[in-house]
């Protein structure tokens, strides 16, 4: 299996979904699409933030006339039907179903329509990226979906490849992500790169709060709640 | 994606094509192919068809009726010498496909007619006296609707009697000596490939075998990547909107151009677009391209912006 890894930077004002993402930097999402042929596809969308920026989303997420396909300056020529499956108070989990597709400018019914069989994606939205993780049995027409992507992209839009590597191991959680704060996510991020975790310790607390420029306490209350949190949701999996 | 175009269901197929402002005798549109169908079919050879894709396989599922397929990987490179066409092998090849030296031929193909554009650029070359390409490509005609078929094309073959060697329009092609010729001169040599391939951050595009040691652009070109001469359903800029494109580069139609891309393909795009669209006077298609330049010893190259 091979992992076709790039990346779509948006300027704003590009796509008034991205917005979102650009202007509230607490907001995450995560989605899977499945799509065997290219006149239809679904997509299965988490989205964590902060509540007041959630909140801003839902009006996005579930308008089915917003087009969070179609990354060209052509919107899709299709039908859309979108269900809220979750709604807490840090996440929404969106399913959408695309069908009767005439034409539409997405990542996975663009693979379609070169790669018989079927093809997992993954998809990361923050700020003003797009991560798309494409994976698939062969890497034969992986040079054309380059072309014709990179190709397509609408104005303020750019493209940038990162990896085509044909994959030895499994890091992702696809949607199993947990829905911590920003704030406690950066902190946590800083604090595994820096071996906080390690046996011993790699870094202190004053260290940390020092890189981190703030109050000891407040990076130690973060990283008790990012822990706790990933702790009682990791349990959850597991029921 | 923030859509910049009128609402799907007030486009209509007849809408959409009827706006060719190009000359019909290199640029028709769809509806023009639509209308001669017949006569694509026919045995007789006044006007033939051929879909020639950079994705082989789209052929075989759906084509436009009449058109015949043309397999860019073995119909139009000579394998031997590692080139285009020699021209007793361009005259077998149009013979094969019912194209005679009086034959009006329509290409077009997949990618917004990247290969179609190369067998364009390969018979202006030559000196077949009536090529044209069909707006919007491929995908165009798939999209909004145009009849296809599975049914196997096969017209009779014919003696292609027309002189092509020597090649009637040599000035449309562009050796190496004539890029090193033109370093540190006034001539405009334009990179159309993606920014990332023009700044060297890759060799070459993901999953392509075909590719270069080096990374990174022949000096002083102006990157303007090919598809900046598209609209978004894949047809042609209008004529004010193309001529924007290259007039913010500053590059002008009286200006001596060389394209080039990777393998010779996505330039003849722009090819066609500045000398047949734009009315360019000197533009030349560097077919050696990146693979070529990329690969060879002891000549400069820049990387970055």
């Amino acid at each position: 299996m091979y992992d076709f890894t790039f990346e779509i930077t948006y300027d704003p004002g590009a796509d008034e979904y991205v917005d979102l993402f650009i202007d509230r930097e607490s907001l995450r999402s995560e989605a899977i699409y499945s799509c065997l042929d290219p006149t239809e596809l679904w997509m299965l969308e988490s989205v964590t933030g902060d509540p007041a920026d959630l909140s801003a989303v839902d009006e996005l997420l579930l308008d089915e006339s917003v087009d969070r396909q179609s990354f060209s300056a052509r919107a899709c020529n299709s039908t859309r039907t979108t269900s809220l499956l979750t709604e807490s108070q840090r996440r929404r989990v969106a399913y959408t179903y695309v069908s009767d597709v005439e034409y539409c400018e997405s990542v996975p019914l663009i693979a379609a329509t070169y790669i018989d069989g079927g093809v997992l994606f993954e998809q990361t939205r923050t700020d003003d990226r797009v991560r798309w993780r494409v994976l698939v049995q062969d890497d034969s027409k992986i040079g054309h979906l380059y072309d014709t992507l990179s190709a397509k992209l609408g104005e303020g839009l750019s493209f940038s490849f990162e990896h085509l590597t044909e994959v030895d191991h499994w890091e992702s959680g696809l949607l199993s992500r947990a829905d911590i704060r920003a704030e406690q996510r950066e902190t946590l991020t800083v604090a595994v790169e820096r071996g906080y975790f390690e046996t011993p310790r790699e870094v202190t607390l004053d260290e940390l709060a020092d890189e981190l420029e703030l109050p000891r306490s407040t990076v130690s209350y973060r990283l008790r709640r990012a822990t706790a949190e990933l702790a009682k949701r990791f349990t959850e999996q597991q029921l | 994606m923030t859509a910049e175009n009128p609402p799907d269901d007030e486009r209509t197929k007849t809408d959409a094509s009827a706006g060719n402002q190009y000359p019909e005798d290199v640029l028709v549109s769809p509806d023009w192919v639509d209308a001669r169908l017949d006569r694509f079919a026919s045995d007789e050879p006044d006007l033939r068809l051929l879909e020639v894709d950079v994705n082989t396989a789209f052929y075989e599922s759906g084509h436009v009726p009449g058109a015949g397929r043309v397999d860019w990987k073995t119909d139009l490179r000579s394998a031997d010498a590692h080139d285009i066409l020699a021209p007793e092998e361009m005259a077998s090849f149009l013979g094969s496909h019912g194209i005679a030296e009086e034959t009006t031929v329509v290409v077009y193909g997949d990618n917004w007619n990247w290969f179609a554009a190369h067998l364009y650029w390969q018979l202006t070359y030559y000196g077949h006296p009536d090529v044209r390409i069909m707006d919007g490509g491929r995908e165009y005609w798939v999209e909004y609707d145009y009849p296809s078929t599975t049914d196997p094309v096969d017209p009779p073959t014919v003696e292609y009697g027309g002189m092509l060697d020597p090649p009637a329009n040599p000035e449309a092609r562009a050796s190496r000596e004539d890029v090193q010729e033109a370093l540190d001169t006034r001539t405009v040599l334009v990179d159309v490939r993606l920014p990332e391939e023009f700044r060297g951050d890759i060799t070459k595009p993901p999953g392509i075998d075909e590719g270069a040691v080096r990374g990174g652009h022949i000096p002083g070109a102006t990157n303007v990547f090919w598809a900046e001469n598209l609209r978004p359903d894949g047809r042609f800029k209008p004529p004010d909107d193309l001529g924007a494109v290259y007039e913010s580069h500053g590059i002008d139609p009286d200006d001596d151009v060389i394209v080039y891309c990777r393998i010779g393909e996505r330039s003849s795009v722009t090819w066609f677009v500045l000398e047949e669209l734009l009315g360019y006077e000197h533009v030349r298609n560097y077919d050696g391209s990146w693979t070529e330049w990329g690969n060879m010893i002891g000549v400069p190259i820049e990387v970055g912006e």
